[in-house]
């Protein structure tokens, strides 16, 4: 009975750290991608689009948030260090220099991030934590996710 | 397509958002200069109508990009330009001049399949109006690791080169360094090239490394030449750059390139009846964070006259330092350039340089700077003047 309620309280303690705070920000790929895990080296890399292929291969499509949603001024702060207008200089400096063909897709809610990485096996987005469902896949960065202390994307503390 | 169609279509500009999703194509039509030209202002003049599409085409399933998804590849298609005022200090009366108008464009032809084209208008030696086709190439990408260029490219020299080229927007300061004038404006190197380019990225852990090899033309016969359309000898420039940026957030980058090519002979010049063995070493650092900007290059360039036994050396570097404070960025440069004494492919004419350069970039809008600088320039001692700019550059 006793080693019943230890494993239930290692459970429900797991679940507890698990759970993501209000402003989480998830990383979300396609289901059929294999990667899982990114460290945070690479998804600098990733989003400063330094690294364009996934290691499996397949160009990166990288879905970004429109200016003025909360999960893009998380992003900002954490990957880029930037400022929107920064950001957005920095995408022309790469596409002059013939490093990127195009500018990243920008989608205007977390619904539409969650769309197009559903059906777009190469992309890549960033939601709220709390609208990952089955139809994306959710990417820990460092071995960390929503929840967990340490995470990346995790809400500012007030 | 008229002019004043193209006047038309520059003045609502793009939201950023907007440039992102713009999908109008037309591919294909890239045979001849006129077409590309004609291409590029029937794309500008519609772009600000083009459909938008955002999250709302979702990709259907199975679909890696948006490439896939369109009936037709998109266009991407930006314009930079400047404007500026010129006090030249030496007795010459000052004067207003239109700088570089610069149509840039690029489309996503497949997942792993790109091109892009530059092409400038610019006032000649005369005010008239020259068009150059500065750039263009196809680009097929499979992997981080290797990509492949064929076409006319920039000289991947050191870092300025490839980073700033023709959008005076993007740099922080009016001109180029005195060691990167364009081939046509008499610089030392040769900037553009046409061949093929081989070039990658590959992630050391944190670090990253990146290479470029490229087999070109080369020279031409006479320093302003780019062997677009042929080339004048059988011997091709081969070009062998690499950078390294230890952290892709702390802005340090480090590199350098060796080039060796044979440059042919011009007949019509007593002085250059034989070929020119020439080898360009260069080294670079560049330090871009938040606020702080710190770039140095040097170049070394070494003509051999074998039949002659004579070499020829030319040493050209800059250093640019800049601080950014809100809008406004105080810079300063220090450029030199020591021509190889009698080096028959220069001509033998050319001055050395020791310019300081000090000036002021304002940025009052995101798109649209100003720039102000004074030079002092010491090309010989007890020859020194002053001379000063006003510049505006944009993109549209």
């Amino acid at each position: 009975m006793s080693r019943i309620v230890a494993v239930g309280l290692v459970i429900a303690a797991s679940l507890v750290g698990a759970t993501a705070r209000a402003g989480d920000v998830a990383l979300i790929v396609n289901p059929a991608n294999p990667e899982a895990d990114v460290s945070s080296a690479d998804l600098v890399n990733i989003f400063l689009q330094q690294q364009q292929h996934w290691r499996a291969g397949g160009r990166i499509y990288l879905i970004l948030q429109e200016t003025g949603s909360p999960e893009k001024a998380l992003v900002l702060r954490r990957v880029y260090r930037m400022s929107d207008v920064q950001l957005k200089q920095f995408w022309l400096g790469k596409l002059y220099r013939g490093e990127i063909a195009s500018f990243p897709r920008i989608a205007s809610s977390n619904a539409a991030v969650k769309r197009i990485v559903a059906h777009a096996p190469h992309a890549i987005g960033f939601i709220d934590a709390s609208a990952v469902d089955a139809s994306v896949k959710r990417l820990k960065v460092d071995g960390r996710q929503p929840g967990d202390p340490g995470y990346l994307l995790a809400a500012p503390v007030n | 397509m008229t002019v004043a169609g193209a006047k038309r279509s520059l003045s609502p500009p793009l939201r950023f958002e907007e440039v992102s999703t713009l999908r109008r194509a037309r591919p294909g039509g890239f045979e001849s200069t006129a077409s590309l030209l004609a291409l590029s202002f029937v794309c500008l003049a519609t772009a600000p109508t083009a459909a938008l599409a955002q999250e709302s085409a979702s990709l259907p399933p199975g679909h890696a990009t948006p490439a896939d998804e369109s009936p037709t590849p998109k266009l991407q298609i930006r314009g930079f330009g400047n404007i500026d005022f010129l006090h030249h200090g030496d007795g010459t009366p000052n004067n207003f001049a239109v700088g570089e108008l610069d149509f840039f464009t690029t489309s996503q032809l497949s997942e792993d399949v790109s091109v892009l084209a530059e092409v400038v208008f610019e006032p000649g030696d005369n005010d008239e109006p020259l068009i150059d086709i500065e750039r263009y190439q196809i680009k097929y990408s499979p992997s981080d690791l290797f990509n492949v260029a064929f076409g006319r490219m920039h000289s991947a020299l050191g870092y300025w080169n490839q980073t700033f080229h023709h959008g005076a927007w993007f740099q922080t300061t009016a001109f180029r360094p005195e060691i990167y004038h364009f081939e046509d404006e008499g610089g030392v190197l040769p900037v553009h090239e046409v061949g093929v380019q081989v070039s990658g990225t590959k992630a050391l852990g944190v670090p990253q490394l990146e290479y470029n090899v490229s087999v070109t033309n080369g020279r031409g016969i006479v320093r302003t030449e780019v062997e677009t359309f042929r080339d004048s000898n059988p011997a091709k420039a081969v070009n062998l750059w690499l950078g390294l940026t230890p952290r892709p957030r702390a802005g340090l980058k480090l590199g350098g390139a060796l080039r060796f090519d044979m440059i042919p002979p011009n007949p019509a010049n007593e002085a250059r009846k034989h070929e020119l063995k020439e080898r360009i070493v260069s080294g670079f650092l560049a330090f871009e964070r938040g606020r702080q900007e710190l770039l140095a290059e040097v170049i070394r360039m070494r003509h051999e006259d074998a039949p002659n036994a004579r070499t020829y050396t030319t040493l050209g570097y800059y250093v640019q330092a800049a601080y950014r404070f809100g809008r406004l960025k105080p810079y300063y440069r220090f450029d030199s350039v020591d021509h190889g004494a009698g080096d028959p492919f220069y001509g033998g004419g050319d001055d050395d340089i020791r310019r300081h350069t000090l000036g002021l970039r304002a940025d009052p809008w995101i798109w649209v700077c100003i720039k102000l600088e004074f030079s002092h320039n010491d090309p010989a001692p007890g020859e020194s003047f002053g001379a000063g700019a006003l510049q505006v550059a944009f993109t549209f």
